[in-house]
């Protein structure tokens, strides 16, 4: 175990050193001119002035060779330092740290939801596939799958918010807050969990080892709470660490309607203004954290199957 | 005894509450949050002024007028040089007497700035000095009248010197404004409470709590959940609905900005007069006021709407005319169908798209041949500022600077203007906007603003398609609530709840 944990560490760190490579060039990449991005969105004002502009360009480094720019940032990144944002003046660190806080807090609220209904539903579907319940999951999920969020955010703050008047309609400010964007992005992924459970499921379900659990007179919901779910759980492990790893920054939609400072929203005004600091930062972010998710992910696959652990050496 | 101490420890209980009810909290959601460390020489200083935290030496009250706020008058002293005399008795919210000093500091601290404001820079204001124990000289570097005016934008607004520390600003209790920021909670909200010492007078309200909500519709939404008082920039879309919901009302003005379809006058054939004519003459622009923007904003008759003091009353806009237009194109020896023009129009800009179909469609039926191309801004800007386009469509404010559009009219229509996309030059209408830029008599100088606005009409220098207008929602407990003309103030010291 220890032994993968570390080789797994090393090839994050060589990740996390090409990603940084990555990460540094792609805002000079594509259209425009980052000073000029980043003064118009300090200003909003088209018109600018040329010497104005220069000088925006000096202030932000931006005139110095891209390998110094590079080397100056990296060296500033290993001592856990990003700079600041060119457009807030803040720095990026504290920007980022508070918006993974958010993010995380809703992906995993969401993803946590979803696992809860996805459960007992794929889990209903399985045990009578081409029954009632696995036509009505089927015809649940397919719909839910199709539905967009940019749809389903607005539909979700008419009927709730105004409507019904339960829920805030947008804001970060209490627990209440959370409800409508953890539902409104719990949505598709509870449709991937509810098939992916239902394929396992079935799989698991003709496996001998519950037809002899069952034939030593274990009932069926025993049978599935005791064997089923535990040996079905392994893709959905992976299907979840891939959505959480997608929502870290992926949420821009819902984060926007809703009016949410997360890792979406700030990445998204990032590339917008050119912010070339918080993208780079932001960048390494989410791509260090998925590497993470997927180590923790091997890792959790080596405790649940202990056949696994054998094949690697552990 | 019991009863007396109960009695009295209840009165003190609910003597807070009591003291919230009388002056009442509201909350206001606004589109655009700080997003610069509240530097002032960014929209940041909008975020401030609107708060009813940060306040300038001169103001533009409601009806669009310079009167004074933090200096009580001022002269000019010579023809680049203003002193401003600075109202006794002001304090800044942390107890510090606002005195010439700390004025000069606060002002000269956003002219230094690597980036400084268009309103406030060393381009228009050569220096600011103490001249006197409460006045303070402001130089231009050539004759101006325009800077009291400048005085007034938000960017020159003034702090104490407490908030200017480790080249940071924190304007949490260093404002002179009616209302101090208790909190500041990130891009999401600023929580404030009034200033019980406010040189203005009494504030109304005791609390207020500003959000950013960048979703127009949830705004919008917002004001109708009862989550907020005041929806700013409702889109268009959802006037009917809040004017139709009991308990809502809906403020509409008339905004500094005009949307105009640019023409290249340097580019064959729109360099011919004739040619812009017919195309002013080929558009219905009542019609196009009407229907796509459902009757919220005026028909353009030129660069300024009909509300602004530089607008001739008689002017109209350009009457829709299928003949003429197919008779200026005949004159300048097009035949029909044979001109082909691209419309460029960018996507940020939700109704850009409709109205480029429209402008397609009125073009067609006097025989010319537009292509419509729809793009980011920033991705036709280089072609616009190169002068590879044929016409465009832009939403431009004409006050820019400060509450006079001489700014504009050199930047966008003076021979080496900075923002002449239309690339309008005109010896004759330099010469006149550089006297009326240097004429003290207000009333004189907006006259000549009028007529080089008629110029650009008649000449159809670009098509001045509608005059924007702004939309704020807010509940009917909301007292005395305007729109500012130029967005600047929201929080102030008379706004109330019933």
């Amino acid at each position: 175990m220890w032994h993968f944990a570390l080789r797994r560490g090393t090839v994050l760190l060589l990740t996390l050193l090409m990603v940084s490579i990555v990460a540094f060039l792609i805002p000079y990449i594509g259209e425009g001119d980052p000073a000029l991005l980043v003064l118009r969105a300090r200003i909003a004002d088209p018109n600018v002035d040329l010497a104005t502009l220069e000088a925006m360009r000096r202030q932000l480094g931006l005139d110095r060779p891209v390998a110094i720019q590079y080397l100056a940032w990296l060296g500033d990144a290993l001592r856990g330092d990003f700079g600041l944002s060119f457009v807030r003046r803040a720095p990026v660190a504290d920007m980022l740290g508070g918006a993974l806080l958010v993010s995380i807090t809703l992906a995993l609220t969401a993803l946590l939801v979803a696992l809860l209904v996805s459960a007992p539903l794929g889990t209903m579907a399985a045990m009578r596939p081409g029954g009632r319940a696995d036509t009505a999951s089927t015809l649940l999920t397919q719909t839910l799958i199709a539905i967009p969020e940019y749809w389903m955010a607005p539909m979700a703050i008419l009927v709730f918010a105004l409507w019904l008047g339960w829920l805030p309609s947008a804001g970060w400010d209490s627990p209440a807050s959370l409800v409508l964007p953890a539902l409104v992005l719990a949505l598709r992924p509870m449709a991937y969990f509810t098939r992916i459970i239902r394929a396992a499921m079935i799989d698991v379900l003709d496996a001998p080892y519950i037809t002899a659990a069952r034939s030593r007179g274990l009932g069926m919901a025993q049978t599935v709470m005791r064997h089923g779910l535990r040996n079905g759980a392994m893709p959905v492990i992976t299907l979840f660490a891939l959505w959480l790893a997608g929502l870290l920054g992926g949420s821009v939609v819902v984060e926007v309607i809703f009016a949410i400072p997360g890792m979406g929203r700030l990445i998204y005004e990032a590339v917008i203004n050119k912010d070339i600091p918080v993208l780079q930062a932001g960048f390494v972010a989410i791509v260090a954290l998925a590497v993470v998710i997927n180590t923790l992910v091997d890792l959790a696959y080596l405790t649940i199957n202990p056949a696994l652990r054998h094949s690697h050496g552990a | 005894m019991h009863k007396t101490l109960i009695l009295a420890f209840a009165c003190a209980a609910a003597w807070p509450a009591a003291a919230l009810a009388q002056g009442g909290k509201i909350t206001i959601a606004e589109n655009f949050p700080p997003r610069a460390g509240f530097a002032l020489e960014t929209d940041d200083a909008n975020v401030l002024s609107k708060a009813g935290c940060l306040e300038p030496l001169t103001r533009i009250d409601f009806d669009g007028k310079l009167q004074p706020s933090l200096a009580e008058s001022w002269t000019q002293a010579g023809p680049d040089a203003w002193d401003f005399k600075l109202r006794k008795g002001v304090t800044f919210q942390d107890g510090k007497p606002l005195t010439a000093a700390a004025a000069a500091a606060s002002l000269n601290a956003v002219l230094k700035v690597p980036t400084p404001a268009r309103a406030f820079s060393p381009r228009v204001i050569k220096s600011v000095e103490v001249v006197g124990e409460d006045t303070i000289r402001v130089t231009t570097p050539s004759p101006s009248v325009l800077t009291p005016l400048r005085l007034a934008a938000a960017n020159a607004g003034i702090l104490s010197p407490a908030a200017y520390k480790d080249g940071k600003i924190d304007p949490v209790g260093t404002c002179t404004g009616p209302f101090v920021i208790t909190r500041v909670n990130g891009q999401q909200s600023l929580s404030l409470k009034r200033n019980d010492g406010y040189w203005g007078g009494k504030v109304a309200l005791a609390e207020a709590e500003i959000k950013f909500i960048p979703d127009a519709n949830v705004r919008a939404t917002q004001l109708r959940t009862g989550e907020t008082d005041i929806a700013g920039a409702v889109p268009a879309s959802t006037l009917a609905t809040l004017k139709r919901t009991s308990g809502i009302k809906v403020a509409t003005l008339a905004t500094p900005r005009t949307t105009t379809l640019l023409i290249n006058t340097k580019k064959a054939p729109f360099d011919n007069e004739k040619v812009r004519q017919a195309l002013q003459a080929a558009l219905d622009l009542e019609g196009i006021a009407a229907s796509v923007y459902e009757g919220s904003v005026q028909p353009g008759i030129g660069p300024f709407a009909p509300h602004e003091p530089w607008v001739k009353k008689a002017a109209k806009p350009a009457a829709h005319d299928v003949k003429k237009a197919q008779a200026l194109l005949a004159e300048a020896g097009i035949k029909p169908g044979s001109l082909e023009l691209e419309i460029m129009a960018y996507s940020e800009k939700v109704e850009f798209k409709d109205l480029a179909a429209i402008l397609q469609d009125q073009f067609k039926a006097v025989g010319i041949n537009a292509r419509i191309r729809l793009a980011e801004y920033k991705a036709l800007e280089p072609d616009m500022i190169a002068g590879r386009y044929d016409v465009a469509l832009i939403s431009r404010s004409h006050l820019v600077d400060v509450a006079d559009p001489a700014g504009y009219l050199q930047s966008d229509y003076g021979c080496g203007g900075g923002f002449n996309l239309s690339q309008h030059c005109d010896k004759d209408f330099d010469a006149r906007l550089a006297a009326a830029t240097s004429e003290a008599d207000a009333g004189k100088r907006y006259a000549v603003y009028a007529e080089l606005a008629q110029h650009l009409q008649s000449k159809a220098v670009n098509v001045f398609v509608i005059h924007e207008a702004g939309n704020d929602g807010y509940k009917t407990k909301v007292r005395n609530y305007h729109i500012h003309p130029l967005y600047q103030y929201t929080l102030t010291k008379d706004l109330a709840l019933d």
